[in-house]
């Protein structure tokens, strides 16, 4: 048995864990090697010192608060598992129904060479794939409008607006509404009355 | 001899030696007289709290339609305009916020304080009441729990959190100045500051619940809806939890609040002010037409009346009116007050549902009038008659020595 065998057993042995052959093996080098042995020494010694500390005692109210910090913990804004379809599983089932329609051709006497039908389903997909897409704002050509879903990076962005409207060199408007008070009267802003206002402006209710 | 300066000199170093422990003492305990927490940091801990803990639940909205204007050259070219307001989680992915933020989107986009963004669409959108939930499928939002019990009271504070240029955080305290009051309708006057973009913020009690919608400042109705530093007043408005709780719940529901229909058209009435020369009052909505077998006709109104009283309040605008009608429930029944022929009639008038989702007043569609307003011309000369005479005797008894 050498010194790096020995020295792995030494926990089993300070707990009298070893075979009666293992025991007898470390004793036989602990004689032999007096490095082994005071390393052994200074094992032992320590587990004796930690063992003699007193043992430290969790408050009481250690659970309810941990687990009343936990409640308190505010919760993040977070990403739900899209539902709408991805593309690849929708690919993976347009390649199966092209497969399908392949290997069924000769029985319904489709050949794809002579009605072009191998593009049906590649064509469904585009559309499909287009479908989920956010609807682009038409903003009549000015590439100032805000990005399309696919511009972004799913895993942390679903649709972005663009830095633009952070910068303000685009049409912003940063919305307060006034709210008058006349002769202890509040008027509340209502989008779209200013129309209706005014001594000759009839309105219907 | 020793000289007498020796001592002196052996006692200088002790004497700076205790200096130097002393400031030690000083420097070691000094951070921790600062650090001590007095009731006042502590209620300023307690504030940011509340608002930390909100901050999650309260998104930028940025509202996006497609506005004309005029280009250098003075072509029209067509821009996207977007109108920028916060908004509040009210379920996972429900939003609620204001409808002078949303209305007429064709896009929308949320944005979450840590960055997310994702498209929203409109559940329902209510101009009367001004308010509008959004739906974020994309999204799962911390919700604010709406405050439950007696509503705001005068007095109590209100913190007030929103968003800004830039989509960055607000923060402000203030209390509840003044409830105003008027049938169907409540708004909260709070000293809270808020700031352009706070329109659809979240306000808070003590306990870090929902009390109402931020819907703006003390400002000019006239100047249009973009905020601007320089109106800064000191007073916001928020829309009570009692208005904002059943108009959610109806667009949870059903996607729209159902509006009040009275069935009648009117125009303003107003007479001029004996305080103010110059100056018109308003003395109500004068009936021009009533729609046949409407709520209105059932009631005996008629071409001509003048509606003065509304469930216990004065009428003084069609447009106040309009509002309190529209924002009843239908089938409610409302006691309205008009005057024909110079007397003051009362009834009760049985509400049907408005046929349009949206009331066609609260979009502009006013008409310019029939220029035949068929009593008011009497009514008027009455009152200025009266007003002379008033005039007189005022005059009369001001220039009767004593």
């Amino acid at each position: 048995m050498n010194c790096a065998q020995v020295r792995g057993l030494f926990g089993a042995y300070w707990d009298d864990e070893t075979t009666q052959g293992e025991r007898e093996a470390l004793e036989h080098h602990f004689a032999a090697c007096t490095e082994c042995r005071a390393e052994y020494e200074a094992f032992s010694r320590t587990l004796e010192l930690v063992g003699s500390l007193p043992r430290a005692e969790a408050a009481p109210d250690l659970v309810e608060r941990v687990l009343a910090g936990t409640r308190r913990a505010t919760p993040e804004p977070d990403l739900v598992v899209s539902r709408r379809p991805g593309w690849v599983p929708l690919t993976a089932a347009a390649v199966a129904v092209l497969i399908g329609v392949a290997t069924l051709a000769p029985w319904l006497r489709m050949s794809p060479r002579r009605n072009g039908s191998t593009s049906t389903p590649i064509a469904s997909v585009e559309t499909v794939r287009e479908a989920v897409r956010v609807p682009h704002l038409a903003t009549g050509g000015t590439p100032s409008g805000v990005n399309a879903a696919s511009r972004t990076t799913p895993a942390t962005t679903l649709a972005s607006v663009s830095d633009s409207v952070f910068d303000h060199s685009d049409d912003v408007e940063f919305i307060l509404d006034p709210v008058t008070v006349k002769r202890g009267r509040v008027r509340a802003y209502t989008p779209y009355t200013s129309g209706v206002e005014g001594q000759r402006a009839s309105i219907s209710f | 001899m020793r000289s007498p300066r020796v001592p002196a000199a052996g006692r200088r170093p002790v004497v700076g030696v205790w200096a130097g422990v002393a400031l030690v003492a000083l420097a070691w305990v000094a951070p921790g007289v600062a650090r001590a927490e007095g009731p006042l940091s502590a209620l300023e801990g307690d504030v940011d709290a509340i608002a930390t803990r909100a901050l999650p639940s309260v998104v930028t909205v940025f509202a996006q339609r497609p506005g004309e204007s005029r280009a250098r050259d003075g072509r029209t070219v067509v821009r996207t305009h977007t109108r920028v307001g916060s908004g509040v989680a009210v379920d996972a992915n429900g939003v609620m916020t204001t409808a002078s933020v949303v209305l007429g989107a064709q896009r929308i986009v949320v944005r979450t304080a840590n960055g997310l963004e994702a498209d929203a669409v409109i559940v329902g959108c209510d101009p009367i009441f001004n308010l509008a939930l959004l739906r974020v499928p994309d999204l799962r939002l911390p919700t604010l729990d709406m405050a439950s019990g007696r509503g705001p009271q005068l007095g109590d504070w209100v913190i007030a959190v929103g968003t800004t240029y830039g989509a960055r955080p607000t923060q402000s305290v203030g209390n509840v100045a003044y409830v105003h009051r008027e049938p169907r309708f409540a708004l909260l006057q709070l000293t809270n500051t808020v700031v352009p973009g706070n329109s659809g913020a979240a306000a808070l009690n003590t306990r870090g619940e929902l009390v109402g919608i931020v819907q703006g400042d003390l400002g000019d109705a006239g100047s249009g809806t973009s905020g601007d530093a320089a109106r800064a007043s000191g007073f916001s408005f928020a829309i009570p939890l009692e208005t904002v709780r059943p108009v959610y719940e109806s667009f949870r529901r059903e996607g729209r609040v159902r509006h009040g229909y009275l069935g009648v058209t009117t125009r303003q009435a107003q007479v001029a002010s004996e305080s103010e020369s110059g100056a018109s009052v308003p003395i109500g909505a004068l009936i021009e037409s009533v729609v046949s077998d409407g709520p209105a006709a059932r009631a005996g109104l008629q071409r001509g009346d003048l509606i003065v009283g509304f469930e216990h309040d004065r009428v003084e605008y069609p447009e106040q009116l309009a509002r309190w009608i529209s924002a009843s429930r239908p089938g409610s029944s409302v006691a309205l007050v008009w005057v024909r022929d110079d007397l003051e009639k009362t009834g009760t008038v049985v509400l049907t549902e408005s046929p349009d989702a949206t009331p066609g007043w609260a979009l502009g569609l006013g008409g310019p009038g029939d220029g035949s307003p068929p009593r008011i011309t009497e009514i008027e000369r009455q009152i200025q008659r009266l007003n002379q005479q008033l005039q007189l005797l005022k005059n009369q008894g001001g220039t009767t020595p004593h």
